[in-house]
């Protein structure tokens, strides 16, 4: 081996010293959503109310489970990012939401399993949001992977892993965006563009409700709503697998003594025409097969897609878009007060 | 996983350096580097890796079968079904699908010109093409073929045979090489590590600052163009057409410069690919300089098998179509590269028949007037349906100027041609070993830079083919 000269130790110091040193610049800079434990974390919500930055969904989804405020609130909810804006006003009494962005039946057992029991003698209800794409989509990476084994088992790892992590995704914009935040570090409630989050787990977008109070509304388009039912469905199938899982996340919260009541998360018109257009067999197949399990599963009340798929059957329009995928908060009460709420009150 | 990752970055190839300087015994270097490479190939899908390893297995035994074999008939049919075997995964997974297409394409036209009631025969099944076969492919039936034809002796050792079909830093996307080449250097491995760090370290830097710095800030600046060719004014056209020359360019010399360097990293030379391929003068000596290593596969077992241009100039023209058709069809199932590779063999037919009128023209002249055609050559190479084929060069040639010039294109554009173009000495030429130190500090600053956007870095274009 040739011994290394000058020109190679330059080089890697000019190439080597400067990028440490704007990962390191980066990672300070973004410490909090990347570096804080979960149960600092909800620590950290207890005494603020509310976060502009959060920390991994899964991570903190599945402290939360375990944390006595989810056990205590009346009404827990767990779906994807479609019902994360729930929160108190939505469902009209104490809430833990327990949404997980992409999540799909594997995920929701996992979640399902660390829900702590509500207290002897207490009736607490599960409130599960489904989607067609909970019987094919993969999300064990959120909840199997290398996280989860370093947060119960070595946190020092999870330290060094989650320090690394960045790696895969750290780009010189970042760094700019890093910085620019860290300059503005306490941006106005209403100019907060990416969610407070808040101690019962719900994100709530102030400046989308600010511009839509005003009139403003994004309307989407027809494109971008047949590419995101196309990247939702494309290569989908009914996996006996996931059906299994549902099955087993269902018993699992029947077990603990929850009340489950599965619904399937309401959809704009434009979306469920373009998703039953495009994909008509498996848009079927999916809610089929869900119905059949439902009639299995010692459940609370189901509600089947009939009834609360379709948005627009609650009045909601094309101006409660959130965006391509979700209906926004407006949508979401309606919702609950018309289908779950008079259900309730005939339970 | 990619050359431009941090995983392959900062733990694959330290650990495998690491292994390569602690392991003493070449064969258990050899091993180690195999299964580092099938490891390296796994992150691509764990059963390309099982693909790959059958294919590995059938052609060590039938070239072993075929060295000991006196009968005539029985080594050809070894080699027979080596290539039987090589061609047939190709073909299935690389070919089936544009078949079927075909197929169906040819059934429907036939029914809405003759009436005849027809059903669809087939349907496009859901096929995977597996990350680099037709690069390991070319090269385990370019090993069976010298077999047959005795130029090389079959490998012995299992090992060696697959660390020459699986090493990493050619395995995706080549060079394509050959057994005679690198079998020899790797049973000439000493028990000391000899690599030469300095020459494969800046190579490699080199070749992905191209590949970040320049080729994906060219594709960010011209694939919102090629979405709608049809709006693109003349300039524009131009711009953009030429950019993809250059992003092509960049990205796969680049890849070759990493793949080259790492080779210098674990002590191993590969071919050059590339030699300033659009300096090149005619046609001829465009195949000499761009993917040297196909276009000198595709000559040594298509074109001069075929007769080459022993026979007559007919006989060569149909030599060079045939090559340059099959050629085009190596690069990608889609008749658009097809077309491509035809305009390629044509290009060389027609400079074939005028080689002498083309040489008497000055170099300038030549070279810009090649430039011109592999310019307009990509445009079936980027577009893959013949309405955005025909669109583009209607935008090409229609005099429009109606809209503005896109100036990050051309800043980017223009700088990367005028590299491409005009700088003498290109990354094979330049003796990285004896870069002085403020050569290497903005070479360093480079690769920091490249590093800050490496995330946001594309695959590698040739990674599809």
């Amino acid at each position: 081996m040739k011994r290394c000269r000058a020109p190679v130790t330059l080089f890697l110091l000019a190439a080597g010293v400067p990028f440490v040193l704007s990962f390191a610049c980066f990672l300070i800079s973004q410490r909090g959503s990347l570096l804080t434990e979960p149960e600092e974390y909800i620590a950290a919500l207890k005494q603020a109310r509310r976060i502009s930055y959060r920390i991994g969904l899964s991570a903190w989804k599945h402290a939360l489970a375990r944390n006595p405020l989810c056990s205590e609130a009346d009404e827990v909810v767990i779906g994807s990012s479609r019902v994360r804006e729930i929160d108190t006003i939505v469902a009209g009494t104490s809430v833990c939401n327990l949404y997980v962005e992409g999540l799909s039946a594997p995920g929701f057992a996992r979640l399902a399993q660390a829900l702590a029991p509500p207290a002897p003698g207490e009736h607490h209800v599960v409130y599960v949001g489904l989607d067609h794409f909970w019987l094919w989509s993969v999300d064990t990476r959120n909840f199997a992977g290398v996280e989860h084994m370093l947060l119960t088992r070595a946190r020092p790892l999870w330290r060094v892993w989650a320090a690394l992590q960045p790696l895969n995704f750290f780009t010189g914009s970042d760094l700019f965006e890093a910085m620019r935040r860290y300059r503005q570090s306490s941006p106005r409630f209403e100019d907060q563009a990416n969610g407070w989050y808040y101690l019962d787990g719900h994100v709530f977008y102030a400046s989308y409700y600010a511009k839509k109070r005003a009139g403003l509304h994004h309307s989407v388009s027809q494109q971008e709503i047949e590419e995101s039912v196309r990247a939702l469905f494309h290569q989908g199938r009914v996996r006996e697998s996931h059906l299994h899982a549902l099955e087993a996340g269902v018993r699992h919260l029947h077990a603990k003594g929850y009340a489950v009541r599965l619904f399937w998360n309401p959809l704009s018109y434009a979306h469920l025409e373009a998703t039953q257009r495009l994909f008509p067999v498996l848009f079927q197949q999916t809610i089929e097969a869900i119905d059949r399990l439902a009639s299995t599963l010692p459940l609370d009340h189901y509600f089947p897609a009939s009834q609360t798929l379709d948005a627009s059957r609650f009045g909601c329009t094309e101006s409660d878009d959130f965006d391509e995928l979700h209906v926004d908060i407006d949508c979401l009460r309606r919702v609950f007060s018309v289908a779950f709420h008079s259900s309730k009150a005939h339970t | 996983m990619l050359f431009n990752s941090f995983l392959f970055l900062l733990v694959f190839l330290p650990a495998v350096l690491a292994g390569s300087c602690l392991i003493r015994v070449p064969r258990y270097r050899i091993i180690f580097w195999t299964l580092a490479s099938w490891i390296f190939y796994g992150f691509a899908g764990p059963w390309f890796v099982l693909l790959m390893m059958a294919s590995t297995g059938l052609d060590f035994l039938l070239a072993q079968r075929i060295a000991r074999s006196t009968s005539p008939g029985a080594r050809r049919a070894y080699v027979i079904t080596s290539l039987g075997f090589g061609l047939g995964l190709l073909g299935f997974f690389k070919y089936c699908n544009f078949f079927l297409d075909t197929v169906n394409t040819m059934v429907g036209a036939l029914h809405d010109l003759v009436g005849i009631p027809t059903i669809p025969l087939t349907t496009s099944l859901a096929i995977v093409l597996p990350a680099g076969i037709s690069f390991y492919t070319f090269e385990t039936i370019r090993y069976t073929i010298d077999v047959y034809r005795r130029h090389i002796p079959p490998e012995p050792d299992f090992w060696y045979f697959a660390c020459f079909v699986s090493l990493f830093p050619h395995l995706i996307a080549g060079p394509i090489i050959k057994p005679g080449d690198l079998l020899p250097q790797l049973h000439a491995l000493e028990p000391r590590h000899q690599w030469r760090f300095q020459h494969g370290l800046f190579l490699f830097a080199g070749g992905l600052c191209k590949k970040v710095l320049i080729a994906d800030r060219i594709a960010v600046s011209i694939d919102p163009f090629l979405f709608n060719v049809t709006d693109l004014s003349m300039p524009r056209a131009w711009m953009v057409m030429v950019g993809f020359a250059m992003q092509i360019y960049f990205d796969f010399s680049g890849y070759t410069d990493m793949a080259r360097g790492l080779g210098y990293l674990i002590g191993i030379e590969f071919p050059v690919n590339f030699n300033s391929p659009y300096r090149a003068l005619d046609p001829s000596d465009f195949w000499q300089r761009w993917h040297i290593t196909l276009s000198t596969w595709l000559r040594d077992y298509l074109y001069i098998p075929l007769g080459g241009s022993r026979r007559g100039s007919l006989r060569t023209y149909r030599n060079l179509m045939v090559t340059m058709l099959l050629g085009g069809l190596w690069h990608g199932a889609g008749w658009n590269f097809v077309l491509w590779g035809g305009l390629h063999g044509i290009a060389l037919s027609v400079y074939h028949q005028f080689r002498g009128y083309w040489d008497s023209f000055p170099d300038t002249v030549r070279r810009a007037g090649m430039f011109l055609f592999i310019v307009l050559s990509w445009v079936p190479f980027r577009l893959h349906n013949l309405r955005d084929i025909l669109a583009c060069y209607r935008a090409m040639f229609a005099l429009d100027f109606s809209v503005g010039l896109p100036w990050r294109l051309l800043l980017v554009g223009g700088a990367s041609t005028a590299i491409a173009l005009f700088v003498r000495r290109n990354s094979n030429e330049i003796n990285w070993a004896m870069l002085g130190s403020t050569t290497a500090i903005t070479l360093g600053l480079a690769t920091f830079i490249t590093l800050l956007y490496i995330n946001s870095s594309t695959r590698f274009l040739y990674f599809q083919f």
